[in-house]
């Protein structure tokens, strides 16, 4: 047996590493980074990951306990003085004051996307940073000012700098037993403005925020969320709902049947139909998702989400085969889906499908792209105006980490990736993002 | 940087034995993407100190790149957990897998492949320990050196990292081969 698993893993190691070839882009942002580094202003921070002797590794952690202590203690009064100047803490939303979200023309092509991005030094931590929409480029890391929050989802409104995220601290070892709602307002250069309590927004009560989108119009606000996440257990988002952000009304859907772990993934303008998708293959008791995309009216009145829900992209109930993420056009007709099916060529493990679909028949438009993966999934953020959509999360080498597609003419416009200044290389890659 | 006259070896080593080296990055990481991520951040390290590196620079780069893979270099992982925080994360409570792999392992894939996505469940020093013992081919005594550890906690790092990746091999084949069943809920 011993000597079979060393052969099957050489031969497997031999599958993984054919044909690979070192792309001068690799050498090039090399020197980049060191070019970055040693520039007077750049962001200087110590290698996280020293390339010492194992046996001496961890020696570093006590010499950085004081620093740490004193960035947090920071942290913590920034956080307060913009917590402060935007009207003090609401708990929950705020003392019912009527929601401030923008609403109108939203621009065809924002210059930024809001990302959550993992916190490589802490497990429990996720961090928002602004990134460049034409370049991927991460235009800043908000994460010094947001310090003791951890984030689970964002959202885009109608204004190019206006967001919405969903955080709480994360402690004890416990995520998603509390959030709270947070507007975040950019400068028009990409930077922190702002960080501060939505006012008015209904507090959904268990709130472990694992999705959240807003309707256009900015009345709405549809929230996917699940069971307190606690480390080392799991957890999963089990329910969908909308929030009148003016009337505070709500409607609220649990999954069944084929759709036990809904995934949000779009709002139309009007706020009136909400699509969403699943992981296909994966199962509670005798249920499993079937990777499927649906869109579900807020009129329907059926208490299960699945038999209120109208299938656009049929799935198959295959283990990674199927819609990952979706996105509806602003008046709701037309549904763009990116969905993993088998690589089309060796050494890569998935191909992510960008496709328009008639939200109404099913009837599919047109596929808009195709990119071999070595990851799944395949995220889909759409501008509020509905010309342009991003798909991130392809992480595939050499091809480009993202892509800008004009919805109109399906040009796919390669876009870099996520590159900090004095960070390695991906450790800004998002997970979420919202445009 | 550019210009230089130490670039030129530089260059000429990464144009004779690029290739080779990103082989050997993206097997430690365990994809594409995660090896060029590596292996750029092992050049980048390797150009920070190149006015003190003479003599075999392919050795050096070699070093720097082994530790940086044993000294848990990998943020794919820490990414891919946050990536399925409430998603796969809760799946892989209900699968009872570990989250960073499970969408590989749903895929239906022969077990070379599935091998080296479970390869990617074991700590960073046991998977560096593995790829440099069975697929670089290098002795316990060479790791050792280029580690900057005991011959001894090579072998041991090599041989719990090989009983490790039997019993996922033995457990993955188990749930290809017999219907999946799952039971209720969080873990």
């Amino acid at each position: 047996m011993t000597a079979d698993l060393e052969k099957l893993l050489r031969e497997g190691l031999d599958r993984l590493t054919a044909e690979a070839k070192l792309s001068p882009d690799i050498v090039k942002r090399a020197r980049r980074q060191v070019i970055d580094r040693s520039e007077p202003g750049a962001v200087m921070s110590p290698p996280r990951h020293e390339a010492r002797p194992w046996r001496t590794r961890g020696l570093g952690r006590t010499r950085l306990v004081a620093p740490l202590a004193a960035a947090t203690a920071m942290a913590c009064v920034a956080i307060a003085v913009a917590v402060a100047s935007n009207g003090g803490p609401h708990g929950h939303g705020g003392a019912g004051k009527p929601n401030t979200l923008p609403s109108g023309t939203p621009a065809p092509r924002p210059p930024y996307f809001l990302g959550i991005y993992s916190d490589p030094g802490n497990d429990l931590f996720s961090d928002l940073a602004v990134y460049d929409a034409a370049t991927g480029a991460v235009v800043s890391d908000l994460a010094p000012r947001t310090h003791g929050l951890t984030f689970t989802a964002v959202a885009a409104t109608a204004s190019s700098t206006e967001f919405l995220a969903a955080a709480e601290p994360a402690s004890g070892g416990r995520i998603g037993c509390g959030a709270t709602i947070y507007q975040v307002k950019l400068t028009a250069a990409g930077r922190l403005a702002s960080l501060s309590p939505l006012p008015g927004a209904p507090h959904p009560g268990y709130v472990p925020v694992s999705g959240l989108q807003v309707s256009a119009d900015g009345t709405t606000l549809a929230v996917e969320s699940g069971p307190c996440y606690v480390q080392g257990s799991g957890s999963f988002p089990n329910r969908i709902e909308l929030l009148g952000l003016a009337g505070g009304r709500a409607r609220r859907w649990r999954p069944a049947g084929p759709t036990i772990m809904p995934f949000l993934g779009s709002l139309s303008a009007d706020g009136r139909s909400l699509a969403f998708s699943n992981y296909a293959g994966i199962g509670i008791g005798r249920a499993t998702n079937d990777g499927a995309a649906r869109i579900v009216r807020a009129t329907d009145t059926s208490g299960s989400l699945t038999a209120a829900a109208h299938v656009v992209v049929p799935g198959t109930r295959s283990p990674g085969h199927g819609v990952e993420g979706v996105a509806l056009s602003p008046d709701g007709k037309v549904l763009y889906a990116c969905s993993r099916h088998a690589a089309t060529a060796v050494g890569y493990h998935y191909s992510a499908v960008l496709a328009a679909y008639h939200a109404a028949s099913g009837h599919k438009i047109r596929v808009l792209g195709t990119w071999n993966s070595d990851q799944s999934p395949c995220l889909l953020a759409m501008a509020p105006s509905g010309d342009y959509a991003l798909v991130t999360g392809l992480f595939t080498a050499p091809q480009p980490y993202a892509y800008q597609v004009n919805l109109s003419t399906g040009k796919a416009t390669p876009i870099g990736r996520a590159f900090t200044p004095g960070r390695p290389a991906g450790d800004t890659d998002p997970y979420a993002i919202a445009w | 940087m550019a210009g230089q006259p130490e670039d030129v070896d530089l260059d000429r080593l990464l144009a004779e034995r690029g290739d080779h080296l990103l082989r050997a990055a993206i097997a430690l990481a365990g994809n594409r993407a995660d090896g060029e991520d590596l292996l750029q951040a092992a050049i980048e390290r390797l150009l920070r100190s190149r006015h003190r590196v003479h003599g075999d620079l392919e050795g050096y780069l070699r070093r720097i790149l082994y530790n940086l893979a044993a000294d848990g270099w990998r943020r794919r992982a820490t990414r891919e957990r946050k990536l399925h925080f409430f998603r796969v994360r809760g799946m892989a409570a209900v699968y009872g897998s570990g989250s960073p792999g499970l969408p590989d392992a749903m895929s239906a894939v022969d077990l070379r492949d599935a091998l080296v996505r479970l390869l990617a469940q074991l700590p960073p020093q046991q998977r560096t320990t593995i790829v440099l013992r069975y697929w670089v081919e290098l002795g316990e005594a060479e790791i050792a050196s280029m580690l900057g550890c005991s011959q001894g906690a090579v072998k041991s790092s090599v041989s719990r990292g090989m009983a490790r990746l039997r019993e996922l091999a033995v457990s993955w084949q188990e749930t290809e081969t017999t219907p999946r069943s799952v039971s209720g809920g969080r873990s």
